[in-house]
């Protein structure tokens, strides 16, 4: 946690939920865990008013809190994670009303708002439908997207249909009592309520103890993720299932406590009985199942729309709606944007073992025409003759040969007798020893079509047109899509790497940044000294082509904003400058780190600028807030208030835009 | 002294001359009798021999020995004479293989070393040591152990009798560096082809990268024809048959380059003409296609360019985010690497400066960060809530909310 973290967290926690909640959270990052009589001597607040702020604190997720059993009182402590989202709360209304209505954007909103909601809060919607709009989350401007609806519709089929899918998308979750504990709590609990390890199969101590550790981690996992796999687990009952007996023994004494509230309804019934964890779902005292938001789901969606972003940047239009068909299809299999592999952390290449890969099939199927599929790539509307003939890539190149080719025929030449030569491919005899057996797999693999010399069954114009998107996306240096492997009678299917991908792009994000703020030049150096590693000057001016003299000073100029560093190697043991060798390097991580914390402090400081604009209209908006000016704001506002509230609209617009552009950098150096 | 030395090498060579032609008979005479003519005379006869062979030949002592130079095939003599050609500067001695070796010393540069005095020689023979490499001026008193005053002396008087000369060094800029007159440095001193006396000619590089985005751009992005005159090319194609290399080009060319001159007057604008070719397209430009497109078009100064002076470019363009590399399958089999332009790249470059701004480079579109008035306060560091400098009276934040 550092300082900028924690300032902005209850910067947030401030602006949205009062000084109250404000004061205790902050007492509670600066202390660290606190129990209550700790927790009222830092904060100075009586317990009544210490008791109302943390139940406010612990029912936003904004605080973990844990009692184990053999204390006499409960602890508390700082949830950064949920504070800092409170940042994308509008975002989440957008996503939820873009994927799934308005209807699911009121649900996200009555459970934002209130922490998390039960069934019977939930149908209860059109009741509070005039109040919720009130609420301060929604500065974001999403005002009046709760008015659409007419009160009238919201019945309650419809909010349980709705929140059935919104449950299925994994964009609400049941909530568990884990979810108010912090990892480590967790896991001493789960161990608590595992049995010792003498009574695990095994033939040695040490393979008990690894059926134990396994045995705590797949409890952990069900505590997590327990309400989306049930969900899961109703889609496909038989497969679930099957899963589960695959896993080592689960004894069912682990379950020692017993169930909060026995009585379960709704979804939890019947054949999500055996799930361990979910017998402690909470439930509300009418037996309703309670939700919350699942932010890991809103980020993977964030990531897959912001992915599709970059990939119509990079490629075209018709390109990123095939990605983003592509990515929709792998969402439902993915729980988290990064999973934590303890053992092969750093192993970039090594595929994601999460990423269900998707077969071409799936795509064609799932994928909307539109008509830029056809045309999008190398030809215009306008060639209508040469229209059927795109259909297949072989024609379309020679024909694209031929339009880019004829200007420069005086310059090319040198290898023109390969291409005239390229169509006939087929020896396997390698001479590149630079590239990789995999990736040069990958490369062959492109070319390779298994409809057209398989089975005999052909693709339609539609199917080949959607499959060069597909292509062209898994050529890409940034990886937007990787080709599963080839297996003879299997399907094509296709994966994302996805850490390679968000590595990637992140690069990307941190050469913009050094474009803007420095020049093209330090762009250079930088990504020159991330490609070859740690330089002395000497090497770099010659690579980068840069005076010498201004290239000391740009490297000056980054390493001191810390983008990068540098290293002193002494020659000999005297240790003298003269005598040194100083190597630069850029390090990726520390790089993100830096712009990071740079990202909340710049959050930190839109937020205290927003609040000190606020401050100095605050009469105007008390003023146009009133009930009786609502609506006759011309009658009633002189000229000087209205100018002075339109002025802050624009203000606010603008901070506030300016916070989720930041908000999104912040997404792809940590969350993504 | 320059001039005494010229004037001095006729007489000398007329010498030589005058020696050879009664240069048989000396030596068939037997000149042990008379010790010091005869020596002369042997040298004299050794010189001739070697001046005889052809060049750069190298004479070992067996070979000399059989060549029946020397009276009696006396080894003592032959190593004396040898010694003495090498003092006079006629032969140099050199070693290969545990083995003794001579070779002649061009007459002409001879003749330029018979007014150097010993030291003089001494730091000569150091310089042309080091060959087209040069040496550090440091690295001669180093190694000569000559007094730093006495060496500047002599390297004056051997730049002015012009023998040697200084070289610039783009690596060391500071440091002088000495070279035989006749040599031409070495390109890891001068730097290659973008290095004009030393100096590194950043314009040339900025300019050749430009060309080299700008054609790039045009190989490995379809441009959809302009709409005044859809298929015309398609037409012309069809008139003059199937033959598409020899006939198209003068038109086609024209046209392509109308369609990047206009992205490149408004290069916001051109990503919205770029479409992507398919990825099995085969014509994305190699290393050695760009290289061939630069010396075909001479962009840099008209001087040929090597692929790996082109590799340098293309390296540069990538990691200013201008260029990507990417690998596609070639027809032997393997793996080729191509390049293709990006369609948004960080900045831009303008061909022609417009009106509005001069510069060529158009500004980085910022990102969420950058856009903030933070991501690029210069006091950053030091702001803080109710500190000197804080977000409620920060003037960049009055300027940014007002725009």
């Amino acid at each position: 946690m550092s300082r900028q973290e924690s300032d902005l967290c209850s910067l947030l926690v401030d602006e949205t939920y009062g000084p109250l909640a404000s004061r205790i959270y902050r007492a509670l990052l600066l202390h660290g865990r606190c129990a209550l009589p700790t927790l009222a001597r830092h904060t100075h607040l009586d317990l009544k008013n210490l008791r109302h702020g943390l139940s406010v604190l612990v029912q936003q997720h904004l605080i973990y809190w844990y009692h184990p059993p053999e204390e006499r009182s409960a602890t508390y402590e700082a949830n950064l994670e949920s504070a800092y989202k409170l940042v994308r709360y509008g975002t989440y209304l957008r996503l939820s009303r873009d994927r799934h209505g308005p209807l699911a954007e009121r649900i996200v909103l009555k459970i934002l708002v209130s922490g998390h909601a039960s069934d019977s809060d939930l149908t209860q919607l059109q009741d509070t439908a005039a109040n919720s709009s009130a609420t301060p989350v929604l500065q974001n401007g999403h005002k009046q997207n709760g008015r659409i609806i007419h009160e009238s519709d919201l019945n309650k089929r419809e909010i349980s249909k709705t929140k059935v899918e919104l449950l299925q998308a994994g964009l609400i979750a049941k909530v568990h009592e884990s979810h108010f504990r912090t990892k480590e709590d967790n896991r001493l609990e789960a161990e608590r309520d595992t049995r010792s390890v003498e009574d695990f199969a095994g033939d040695t101590k040490k393979v008990r103890s690894a059926n134990r550790e396994a045995f705590v981690d797949s409890v952990l996992d069900n505590w997590k993720y327990g309400s989306a796999v049930m969900v899961e687990a109703e889609e496909a009952p038989k497969k679930k299932r099957g899963k589960r007996k695959a896993e080592p023994q689960e004894p069912q004494a682990a379950i020692k406590r017993p169930r909060i509230n026995e009585g379960t309804t709704g979804l939890l019934n019947g054949n999500s009985a055996d799930y361990l964890g979910l017998s402690r779902e909470i439930d509300a005292p009418h037996g309703d199942i309670v939700y919350s938001i699942n932010h890991a789901k809103f980020d993977i969606i964030l990531r897959s729309e912001r992915l599709v972003d970059i990939a119509e940047q990079r490629i075209c239009k018709a390109t990123s709606r095939v990605y983003k068909t592509v990515l929709g299809l792998m969402e439902p299999h993915l729980r988290e944007c990064r999973f934590v592999k303890p053992c092969d952390a750093n192993d970039q290449e090594e595929d994601d073992p999460c990423v269900k890969p998707v077969s071409t099939a799936d795509i064609l199927l799932a994928l909307d025409d539109f008509p830029e599929i056809y045309d999008s790539l190398g030809e215009t509307q306008g060639a209508g003759s040469d229209s059927e003939d795109l259909g297949n890539p072989k024609k379309r190149r020679r024909k694209a040969e031929e339009d880019s080719k004829s200007p420069f025929d005086v310059d090319v030449g040198l290898d023109r007798f390969e291409r005239e030569h390229e169509e006939d491919d087929g020896d396997d005899s390698d001479n590149d020893s630079a590239i990789s057996e995999d990736e040069e797999d990958q490369i062959a693999d492109l070319d390779y079509n298994p409809f057209q010399n398989g089975t005999g069954q052909g693709l339609t114009e539609r199917d080949q047109a959607i499959r060069s998107h597909l292509l062209l996306l898994a050529q890409h240096p940034l990886g937007f899509l990787k080709r599963g492997p080839r297996q003879s009678g299997a399907l094509e299917t296709w994966t994302i790497n996805f850490n390679k991908l968000i590595k990637n792009v992140q690069a990307q994000a941190i050469t913009q940044t050094l474009s803007t703020r420095y020049d093209t030049q330090s762009v250079r150096l930088a990504s020159l000294l991330a490609e070859r590693g740690k330089l002395d000057d000497k090497t770099l001016s010659s690579l980068c082509l840069i005076k010498e003299k201004e290239m000391r000073t740009k490297l000056f100029t980054m390493q001191k904003a810390g983008l990068l560093e540098l290293q002193e190697v002494p020659r000999d043991n005297a240790r003298l400058a003269s005598r040194t060798t100083f190597l630069y390097f850029f390090d990726h991580e520390r790089c993100i780190r830096g712009l990071t914390e740079e990202c909340y402090q710049t959050l930190a400081r839109c937020l205290e600028r927003y609040r000190h604009e606020r401050e100095e209209v605050k009469t105007v908006l008390e003023k146009a807030s009133r009930s009786d000016v609502i609506g006759r704001e011309e009658k009633l506002l002189n000229a000087h208030e209205r100018a002075a509230l339109k002025r802050w609209k624009v203000v606010e617009e603008r901070i506030w835009a300016q916070i989720g552009r930041v908000d999104e950098m912040v997404a792809w150096f940590r969350d993504f | 002294m320059a001039g005494l030395s010229k004037a001095r090498s006729p007489t000398v060579r007329a010498e030589s001359d005058a020696i050879m032609s009664d240069a048989p008979g000396a030596s068939s005479a037997g000149s042990s009798k008379n010790a010091p003519s005869s020596s002369e005379g042997i040298k004299t006869a050794v010189y001739n021999y070697c001046l005889a062979q052809p060049k750069d030949t190298t004479f070992t002592q067996a070979g000399l020995l059989a060549a029946g130079l020397f009276p009696n095939n006396s080894i003592i003599t032959l190593s004396h004479v040898m010694h003495q050609l090498c003092v006079s500067g006629q032969l140099k001695m050199q070693e290969l293989n545990r083995e003794i070796q001579w070779r002649l010393i061009a007459p002409n540069v001879t003749s330029s070393r018979i007014g150097l005095d010993r030291e003089m020689q001494l730091v000569y023979d150091h310089i042309e040591s080091a060959g087209r490499e040069g040496m550090w001026s440091q690295r001669i008193y180093k190694s000569t152990g000559i007094h730093k005053v006495v060496m500047d002396r002599i390297l004056k008087s051997l730049e002015q009798k012009r023998l040697i000369k200084t070289v610039p060094n783009y690596r060391h800029p500071s440091r002088k560096t000495y070279m035989l007159q006749s040599l031409q440095p070495q390109e890891d001193v001068t730097g290659g082809l973008f290095y004009t006396t030393g100096e590194l000619d950043e314009q040339l590089v900025q300019g050749a990268c430009d060309w080299i985005d700008w054609w790039v751009v045009g190989q490995s992005w379809w441009f959809p024809p302009s709409a005044e005159q859809p298929g015309r090319k398609r037409k012309l194609d069809a008139v003059q048959g199937s033959h598409r290399t020899t006939a198209a080009p003068s038109v086609t060319k024209e046209e392509a380059e109308d369609r990047r001159a206009v992205e490149f007057a408004k290069p916001r604008l051109r990503n919205q003409h770029m479409r992507p070719y398919p990825q099995n397209y085969a014509n994305y430009p190699t290393i050695a296609d760009i290289t061939n497109a630069l010396n075909v078009r001479g962009v840099v100064n008209g001087q040929t360019m090597k692929i790996s002076d082109t590799l340098l470019l293309a390296d540069i363009l990538i990691w200013d985010g201008r260029l990507e590399r990417l690998k596609v399958r070639a027809k032997s089999g393997g793996t080729k690497e191509v390049y293709r332009a990006i369609k948004e790249p960080l900045t831009l470059y303008r061909r022609e400066p417009t009106k509005e701004s001069k510069d060529h480079i158009e500004p980085a579109k910022a990102n969420g960060l950058t856009e903030a008035p933070c991501g690029r306060c210069p006091v950053f560091d030091l702001c803080e809530d109710g500190g000197l400098v804080n977000a409620k009276t920060c003037p960049y934040f009055q300027e940014w909310l007002e725009i």
